[in-house]
């Protein structure tokens, strides 16, 4: 170690630049950036029109029209047509959701489908139950896909709501005691009494099919990737792009081979969630401490007995974490695939808020929201929970209170139904609507508020955003492209600096970059407000345990809702335009703003803390001098989520008109197939966006982190 | 039982290149030069059958990577090991699951438990993948339980135990195959103390009931004296002393070593054999005392006598001892300082 203090080598100018910090660090990097600006406003004449604007390229987007056309039409290598390949996957899918919401709402009829594909079916399930539950839980996925063939050999009436709702309770009163069990109840009778009942159970019956596959998908490429390092090296990029790409890039091309409907919903939905779950597995196996895996050695288990009896029951936590996202992801995507047509909860709001009838729509918005909440909470309580040892001093029925219950529930529903019909459907007449209510005070609002939000909007769009946009706008992309590097190169060396200028290459190059300039003045724009409102939550959250609770149960909550539902309250004030859709983004985003710098502040020692306090410092100099600099790297990664949000949020609100951008051109796709090639690489650039930012702010953070020695 | 020669292993890009460059034995800082790092160096060492060897050195003197190497848990990068008379590192996978799943047990600093499973399942699950039929497990199971003093806990989840419970369960594990090795690495350092010393006086009462080969590593040298019969001292990945405790203390090979036994009760350690002097003019009547006795056994008598005493050895007489040299042993002056210095 003395050796290195003795022969310390001079240093080269770049580990100076290097060393520079702050301020300093800013100006260094945004030096020749500004060189550059400074030539292009001065001196036009010196600065070649290519290196400030690329003439109109639609090569990118040509190429992908191309593409899928011959996807479309042509036989692949001559053998096989890949849109027919689409379609069988699509038709196998029918099967299940078809019997999904048999099941749950519509009541069954015999399909005769043929024993080969039930076997697999319940096979599948019982898999699936065994991989996150034990033999427990296969006995139980067994039983259930039993009786589901079973249910379509004969053809029973779907599942009463009475015993759909007791169930809820049942399971929440298991997974998380009374708490739960009254949550799960509310939950499921608001749906039941709103009249959203049917439409839920539809969301619900697509759910249930696509998150297990998501789930099974996800875990097979997490467990390669755990077992091989090259398909690691493969998968992990792979996942990054999946990740930042925005929810219609799963949705447009998906409907274009499949076309309308509930399968091209089912299927981008399986696609979206997979990467969580890759993800999470990947995770999980690797978090396995290595004495465990060395104990399983010792014991002397083969690599097989090694994989399924020590390795994968250990990384069980994180399989559960996994699947609750598998599921969140599910629902949301489920719920925002009604664009492309998929039925249930998202339909009737689409169809609401697209005809202005803000009362209904808030209606479904909370049903969704307390759907969303239900499961997420049951998915997280059974992923929270950990074995104990069984009591063998209580009788059976005492050890099994739940079970008991449960089949009281089925049974009890069924005879029910034969007393009355009201118990299996719920009558219209019993169902309320508080849609008129709201209609009143959006209408209320509309007369009465209308000047001040017209002004204020009208002020944002003229004063604020509009000059911000031209500003983006008027960036010569050379700029832009060095400005990123210096950055990249400072936190990642040159390797970084190559990877950040590529994107940004790419995004001259795309023919979106007029479009990708404006997507990025309003996540600019709504990053920045979230900052402002954010920052200061999470400063005041983190002071005290109880605020951090608090707070953390509400980030939590709006976590997990379909960022479908921002627009709804927004749309209720703003109608249309960019200051609508900035709101909704900054709803949205100002989330992981809070939760990171809330983080980030707790995370800092506590004897760190009383140190400074015992140095004399005020509370104010404590949070400026010691607290601040040692959460940044972790507030900076919450900016990097921001923008990620911001960007995924930016597209939906593209629905909502009046703004350009990358949203419009997606969302254009929609109505118009041949345009389809447009919006995929739109929705690329969107990634690529997301990329960049999480490139340089990831890096930054690592580096800045490892110098404060935390982790 | 296990022998082990020339046992090197590197870390870095390249190590058996980087070794066969050097002629299969680089010096220290060639090694370090180059950027690899030296995690064993050219270790030898044989544990006797029935012995127990503890391994001693600071943290990242190479302790645990010895033993792993030892197992086969980390392919050493050069050397031979030898493990009851067969070639280890020859061994096939097969032939290397069938040797740690009967002759090998492995006890570890963080317990390492299933933390799926129960602590029966725990402690039988080597006997499980052996494929090993339910009511044989169960009734091991009850056996360990009851060796390791956990009845009546077996079906509870090891986070439903505190750490020296937990511990049990990893070392019934250990046993659970009635291995012929048992490894340790640092089983109790995770403990605190009250515990570390009750769990230490339980490995002592199982070690004479099973009468194991042992290779415990530790690096609390008042631990390795309580349980070693010899000691192996490592530095910087080589054995720089291995011995009895005693010869560790009165004659220390390095400074380090010097500094490891510094502030051990000495007189705990040293026996009247290894301070007496000749047998002079010592005065027959003066008294005897045993040649293998440790002198605070016999201090007092010592002290006590204005004479020497005699030290016998199987019925003769081999030395004699006095006031002061039993002083000097324990408390000496000239000798301590020589060490202080020595160690700085
Ligand atoms: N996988 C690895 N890669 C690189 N270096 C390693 C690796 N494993 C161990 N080392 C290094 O080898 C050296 C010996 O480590 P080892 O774990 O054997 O030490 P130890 O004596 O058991 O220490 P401790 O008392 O902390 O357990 C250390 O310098 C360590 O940094
Ligand atoms: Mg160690």
């Amino acid at each position: 170690m003395a050796a290195t203090v003795e022969s310390a080598p001079p240093e080269s100018l770049r580990e100076r630049i290097r060393r520079t910090r702050g301020w300093r660090m800013a100006l260094l990097l945004l030096s020749p950036y500004i060189v550059i600006q400074i030539i292009h406003q001065a001196a036009p004449g010196l600065f070649p029109d290519f290196l400030s604007k690329l003439g109109d390229f639609r090569f990118l987007p040509d190429w992908a029209n191309e593409a899928l056309l011959y996807l479309k039409d042509e036989e692949l290598l001559g053998l096989f047509n890949f849109k027919d390949v689409t379609r069988t996957v699509s038709g196998w899918l029918e099967y299940p959701l078809d019997l999904s919401e048999q099941l749950l709402i519509k009541g069954g009829e015999s399909f005769g489908i043929g024993p080969v594909p039930w076997v697999v079916f319940i096979v599948l399930f019982t898999a699936v139950g065994a991989m996150i539950g034990g033999w427990k839980l296969a006995v139980l996925a067994g039983a259930c896909s039993l009786y589901l063939t079973v249910f379509n050999t004969f053809g029973f009436g779907a599942v009463p709501w009475v015993v759909l709702v007791g169930l809820f309770i049942v399971v929440g009163a298991k997974l998380g005691g009374p708490w739960l069990a009254a949550l799960a109840g509310a939950c499921s009778l608001y749906l039941a009494v709103f009249d959203t009942w049917e439409d839920s159970m539809i969301t619900l019956s697509i759910v249930f099919v696509v998150a297990p596959l998501a789930a099974l998908f996800g875990w097979a490429a997490g467990l390669a990737a755990a077992k091989a390092r090259w398909f690691e090296a493969l998968l992990v990029p792979v996942l990054n792009v999946m990740q930042s790409m925005p929810h219609f890039s799963y949705l447009l091309p998906i409907s274009v081979f499949i076309g309308i409907g509930d399968e091209a919903g089912a299927i981008a939905t399986i696609m979206f969630a997979i990467p969580p779950m890759a993800r999470l597995t990947l995770l999980g196996l690797r978090s396995v401490p290595p004495e465990v895996r060395e104990a399983g050695l010792m014991s002397g288990c083969t690599k097989w007995q090694m994989l399924w009896r020590v390795e994968m029951p250990a990384a069980r936590p994180q399989f559960m974490v996994g699947i609750n996202q598998v599921l969140m992801q599910c629902f949301g995507m489920t719920v925002l695939a009604s664009f492309v047509g998929t039925r249930g909860l998202g339909l009737p709001l689409l169809n609401f808020l697209q005809s202005l009838k803000i009362g209904k729509a808030l209606e479904f918005g909370v049903a969704i929201v307390l759907m969303a909440i239900m499961l997420d909470r049951l998915s997280q309580a059974a992923g929270a929970r950990r074995p104990e040892h069984i009591d063998y001093s209580k009788s059976w029925l005492q050890r099994h209170p739940f079970w008991i219950a449960g089949a009281g529930v089925v049974v009890g529903g069924m005879v029910l139904t034969r007393i009355t019909e009201h118990a299996q459907v719920l009558p219209k007449d019993w169902t309320v609507s508080t849609a008129p209510f709201w209609e009143e005070i959006v209408d209320w609002v509309q007369l009465n508020l209308k000047s001040p939000l017209g002004y204020f909007r009208d002020f944002m769009i003229v004063e604020v955003l509009f000059p911000m946009r031209d500003g983006f706008q008027a960036l010569p992309w050379i700029g832009l492209l060095v400005l990123v590097a210096a950055v990249g190169w400072r936190f990642g060396g040159w390797r970084l600096a190559a990877i950040v200028a590529t994107f940004v290459a790419y995004l001259a190059f795309s023919g979106f970059w007029i479009e990708s300039m404006e997507t990025l003045y309003l996540v600019v724009a709504a990053l920045i407000v979230s900052v402002v409102i954010g920052v200061p939550i999470g400063i005041f959250a983190s002071t005290t345990d109880r605020r951090y609770a608090a707070v953390q149960v509400v980030l939590d909550t709006f976590q997990v809702l379909p960022s479908f539902i921002y627009l709804i309250p927004v749309v209720m004030l703003f109608r249309v335009g960019p200051v609508a859709a900035l709101t909704a983004i900054v709803i949205y985003a100002t989330v992981p703003a809070v939760r990171y710098t809330m983080l980030g502040l707790r995370n800092v020692p506590d004897d760190m803390i009383e140190a400074a306090e015992m140095s004399g410092c005020t509370r104010t100099q404590v949070l400026r001098k010691v607290k601040f600099p040692m959460a940044f790297p972790e507030i900076m990664l919450g900016m990097n989520q921001v923008l990620l949000f911001g960007l995924l949020l930016v597209i939906i609100s593209a629905f909502i008109g009046g703004i350009d951008g990358l949203g419009d051109d997606i969302l254009l796709a929609r109505t118009e197939q041949a345009l389809v090639g447009e919006g995929i690489v739109a929705g690329f650039n969107v990634a690529v966006i997301g990329l960049t930012a999480d490139q340089l702010i990831t890096n930054y953070a690592r580096q800045r982190k490892a110098q404060l020695g935390i982790d | 039982m296990i022998s082990c020669r020339d046992v090197w292993k590197l870390y870095g890009p390249d190590p058996e290149k980087f070794l066969q460059q050097h002629g299969g034995e680089p010096s220290i800082d060639a090694v370090k030069e180059s950027g690899y790092i030296p995690a064993v160096v050219s270790a030898s060492l044989d544990v006797m059958p029935g012995e127990i060897l503890v391994l001693m050195g600071l943290s990242g003197s190479g302790k645990s990577t010895l033993v792993r190497c030892l197992s086969r848990l980390i392919e050493p990068t050069s050397g031979s090991v030898h493990f009851g008379g067969v070639d280890l590192l020859a061994a096939s996978g097969k032939e290397l699951i069938n040797i740690r799943r009967h002759r090998m047990g492995m006890v570890f600093q963080h317990f390492a438990l299933f933390p799926h499973r129960t602590v029966a399942e725990n402690i039988v699950f080597p006997l499980e993948v052996q494929g090993v039929d339910s009511a044989t497990r169960q009734s091991r199971a009850d056996e360990i339980l009851t060796l390791v003093g956990l009845e009546g806990r077996g079906g509870y989840y090891p986070r439903e135990l505190s750490g020296g419970q937990q511990q049990r369960v990893g070392i019934g594990r250990s046993l659970a195959v009635e291995p012929d090795v048992w490894f340790l690495d640092e089983p109790f350092s995770a403990l605190d103390p009250l515990i570390r010393r009750e769990m230490q006086d339980e490995f002592l009462r199982l070690q004479s009931v099973l009468h194991k080969t042992i290779v415990f590593i530790t690096h609390d040298f008042s631990e390795a004296i309580r349980l070693a019969d010899r000691i192996a001292i490592l530095y910087e990945g080589q054995i720089v002393q291995i011995g009895r405790a005693e010869e560790l203390v009165t004659q220390p090979a390095t400074d380090y070593v010097r500094a490891f036994a510094r502030d051990v009760q000495r007189d705990r350690i040293l026996t009247a054999r290894s301070v007496m002097g000749d047998v002079g003019h010592a005065a027959a009547d003066a008294g005897t005392v045993d040649a293998g006795a440790v002198l605070r056994e016999i201090a007092p008598a010592v002290l006590a006598g204005t004479s020497p005493m005699l030290v016998v050895e199987d019925g003769a007489t081999v030395g004699s001892l006095t006031r002061d040299a039993v002083i000097d042993a324990v408390w000496g002056v000239s000798d301590s300082e020589g060490a202080d210095s020595g160690a700085r």
